[in-house]
Formats: structure tokens, C-alpha cells, sequence
């Protein structure tokens, strides 16, 4: 079942982010076409709903836009194109987002966490998003996808 | 004035009419102004009984932990199961149905594949034989709001003898890579 949209409810930064990584060239630039292709995203104009979603990230620090080149379409309405397009490459925020891991006692320590412990952990997130600036966006993105695909049941 | 036969003053009827709707409407809204005056001294005394309730309560809460050095039942952290299960909306969300067990098999199974996996792979899987496609989906679902798997894109299935299926290509998965 392919996505018919490219909202944060249908997919996380962090997934669009390892999607990226995923369909990126040598030098780790990617394309929008090749990201639709990839989520055989639906719609009229996939690629454009994708550059939709990239643009964000790219307000948000998390990527940034590549010179544009010429290159070869692989999607399979136009393949074989030669085309001029921008690539997105993920900055070094965007790639410890995607790649960003807890350790085993991290872990550990989140799960055994009673109420207020995880209260003042909240605290203490939201004390470091507000002098994160514009990256902080990122934070309260992911903790809205995890909230609203909870009460939609996803 | 009233309107004549030859419609002369038909205008200024018209006109006078018009005020008096509009007089009407106002009279109306007026009286429906009139009848959220209680209704916000109503919500407004609602609201501080809330909030008296609510530092009672944390208020409770602080000397039952003061003196049994633990927070009440209620407030303890939840298990994983029953986090899941509240954290969704009863008996809409889709992984209701699946079981703690279920998702942990799923989650087990993925993490040792090497490449992305779709549903219908899991389907063939021998493992996952008595796994239903429901639960297959819902187990999936429950791990992706949970970040520890993570949509990859489609996959174009294949046969044994490499030939392509046909029909849509199923979503693929794959643990996150802080879980693997």
C-alpha cells in the first residue's frame, strides 16, 4: 500500500530522512522523482508534494539544496530524461537525526523512568528546544507524529 | 408609506422592509448575546472548580507519596502493554487488536532481516505462519509510532524464478537504525 500523501501523519522527518540517505547518489545527493519513485508516492504531482516536504527540512536545518546539474530521469514515465535539477543532501543535524541513537542504559533508564522523572524530562527537552532556535522545530515535530498517529489510529 | 398601485413607492417599501429584518436579526442576536452571559459565568465558575480539584488532587497525591514513598496506583508509569493500549483511541485504533506478543515477534523478525521487508513476505514467513494479516499491519503500524521500525519505500516482490509480481508494490520495513 504506497502513500497517497506526504504528511507528517503518513510519514516522520526522521523516515524522510533515511529515505533520503537511501536514494542518494555518490555524493549523497538525492532527488525529489527518485524519493517518489522510492514511496511510489500517489497524486498528480508526486515529485512536487515531495518538494514540498524537502523544502521544510530544509528550513529546518536538516538538509540543503545541491547545484544544479544535469541528470538522467529513472522514474517510469520519464526514464531516460536528461533533465537540470537541484539535489537535497542531508546537513550533519539532518544525519544525526536520521542516524541518532540512545544507548542500552538510555534506553533502560527512559523506560523505568516513574511520572516525574519523565515530567522533569520534559522540562528539561522543552528548556533545550527554546534556545535551539529554528532546529527545535524538528523535536516538536517528531513528538507530534508520535502523538497524532497514536489518535488516529495508525 | 405604503406602497401604491402603480408601484411608485415599491423602493422605499422594499427599504423599509429591509430595516425591519434587519432590526429583527439584531433583536435576535441580541437576545442570544443575552443568553451567553450565564453560560460564561457558568463555564468560569466550572473552570475554578477544576482547577480547586486538580491542586487537591496533586495536593493528595504529594502526601500519599510522602508517606508510602511511592505515587499512588494510578500514577505509576505503565507498563509498555498497557502504555500502548491507553496511549490509543479505545476500540478505533487499529492495533487494539494486535497483542504485545504479536509486535514483539514482528519487531524480533525484522530485526534479523537484512534488507527492508513488506507484509506479504512476513505472510510466508514460517515463523509467522499463525499471524494473521490484520495483526501483521497493526504490529507494524504499533512499531513505526513507536520509531523502532521505519518505512523504507515499496518493493517490487518477485517469484523463485526472478520474474516480477504483479500488481502494487507492498511498503517495506526495517528496524530503525538505533535498534539494530
Amino acid at each position: 500500500m504506497s502513500l497517497e500523501a506526504l504528511t507528517l501523519l503518513d510519514i516522520s522527518d526522521r523516515e524522510v530522512l533515511l529515505v533520503i540517505r537511501d536514494v542518494s547518489d555518490g555524493e549523497g545527493y538525492a532527488y525529489a522523482d527518485d524519493v517518489a519513485t522510492q514511496l511510489d508516492l500517489g497524486g498528480e504531482h508526486p515529485h512536487r508534494a515531495v518538494a514540498s516536504r524537502l523544502s521544510w527540512l530544509v528550513r529546518y536545518g536538516a538538509l540543503e539544496r545541491g547545484e544544479m546539474r544535469e541528470r538522467t530521469l529513472r522514474d517510469a514515465e520519464n526514464e531516460g530524461m536528461v533533465t537540470k535539477q537541484r539535489g537535497w543532501k542531508l546537513t550533519p543535524l539532518g544525519l544525526s537525526l536520521a542516524v541518532g541513537k540512545l544507548t542500552k542504559a538510555q534506553q533502560d533508564r527512559l523506560a523505568k523512568a516513574n511520572l516525574g522523572e519523565l515530567l522533569m524530562t520534559t522540562r528539561a527537552l522543552t528548556a533545550r528546544m527554546e534556545s535551539m532556535n529554528g532546529t527545535s522545530k524538528l523535536l516538536d515535530r517528531e513528538y507530534r507524529y508520535g502523538i497524532k498517529r497514536r489518535q488516529h489510529g495508525h | 408609506m405604503s406602497a401604491t398601485l402603480n408601484g411608485s413607492h415599491a423602493p422605499e417599501a422594499a427599504e423599509a422592509l429591509a430595516l425591519t429584518v434587519e432590526e429583527r436579526l439584531a433583536a435576535q442576536a441580541q437576545s442570544l448575546e443575552d443568553m451567553l452571559g450565564p453560560i460564561e459565568a457558568r463555564k468560569a465558575q466550572l473552570e475554578a472548580e477544576l482547577s480547586d480539584l486538580s491542586a487537591d488532587e496533586l495536593r493528595i497525591n504529594a502526601a500519599i507519596e510522602a508517606l508510602t514513598g511511592r505515587l499512588p496506583k494510578h500514577l505509576t508509569a505503565p507498563t509498555r502493554k498497557a502504555s500502548r493500549q491507553s496511549a490509543a483511541k479505545p476500540g478505533t485504533a487499529k492495533y487494539d487488536k494486535v497483542s504485545e506478543e504479536t509486535v514483539e515477534r514482528i519487531y524480533a523478525y525484522l530485526k534479523r532481516q537484512t534488507e527492508p521487508t513488506t507484509v506479504p513476505e512476513m505472510r510466508m514467513a514460517e515463523e509467522l505462519t499463525d499471524v494473521g494479516d490484520t495483526s501483521l499491519h497493526s504490529a507494524v503500524a504499533a512499531l513505526r509510532n513507536e520509531g523502532r521500525v521505519r518505512l523504507t519505500g515499496v518493493k517490487q516482490l518477485s517469484y523463485e524464478d526472478g520474474s516480477p509480481v504483479k500488481g502494487k508494490r507492498p511498503n517495506a520495513y526495517e528496524v530503525m537504525p538505533n535498534e539494530s
